[in-house]
């Protein structure tokens, strides 16, 4: 019998996967994080991770910094589960 | 009309290939959208920089949203990066361009790498520049977008 890995079903319902953009790379904490976790503890939790080499598939960095990113969240479907990205903020203007 | 920011994204040949025009923008803010971000990243190797306006006339000068933009894409994106290098003819540096109705200015990161010391990442320079003919490719129409008709 062959299991088939359902994304939906690893990941709790209340919690989601991370995926970070940093130094032209991209990738997932190795674990999922409560969903309502604020953007603040993310970004934290995201950089602390890069710098670690905790990220999957890339490299430890430890001057890795995460200033003037932002957090977008996108609920489970059908498909998917809880997923965030962490990349960076893109605005221009006054302060 | 008044005056709207809006921005451009310039390639290795200084052609504009993406007009960042949403539709909240306003005379002092242009917004993060994922479209903008999206295309930013998916093109980062053809990039040579991006332009944005700022309302009224005289020398440009960056805010602090402008240079923490400025920043976390350039670490984002692996702009500077040993581990990411990008085949780029002319310079290592993303150009970031701002505009006004009577001039423009110039910035780049003025240090050569990003560290854990925020005076690093946000250090960057900037000067006047007169339009040269590669900016005509994109100057005007910016101008266009920003004043409505080109002063």
């Amino acid at each position: 019998m062959t299991d088939i890995f359902d994304p939906v079903a690893a990941v709790p319902a209340d919690h989601a996967l991370v995926t970070i953009d940093y130094d032209g790379q991209q990738g997932d904490l190795p674990d999922p994080i409560p969903f309502n976790t604020p953007d603040p503890d993310v970004i934290r939790i995201a950089q602390e991770a890069w710098r670690g080499g905790l990220v999957m598939g890339v490299p430890a960095d430890p001057n890795a910094n995460l200033a003037n990113y932002l957090v977008k969240r996108f609920p489970a479907n059908e498909a998917n589960p809880n997923r965030m990205s962490v990349r960076p903020d893109t605005p221009f203007g006054t302060d | 009309m008044f005056d709207l920011e809006a921005g451009v994204v310039v390639d290795l040949q200084g052609l504009p290939i993406y007009w960042h025009l949403p539709p909240d923008r306003s005379s002092g803010y242009l917004p993060d959208t994922d479209e903008f971000y999206k295309f930013l990243r998916e093109n980062r190797e053809r990039i040579s920089g991006v332009a944005h306006s700022h309302p009224g006339g005289g020398v440009p000068m960056a805010s602090g949203v402008d240079v923490g933009t400025f920043s976390a894409l350039e670490r984002g994106l692996g702009v500077r990066s040993n581990r990411a290098p990008l085949r780029r003819p002319h310079h290592v540096y993303w150009d970031w361009w701002i505009v006004s109705r009577t001039h423009t200015a110039l910035f780049r990161k003025a240090t050569p790498e990003f560290t854990d010391r925020n005076i690093d990442f946000y250090n960057y320079t900037g000067w006047e520049v007169t339009q040269t003919n590669m900016m005509r490719r994109w100057l005007p129409q910016l101008r266009t977008h920003s004043y409505g008709e080109a002063p």
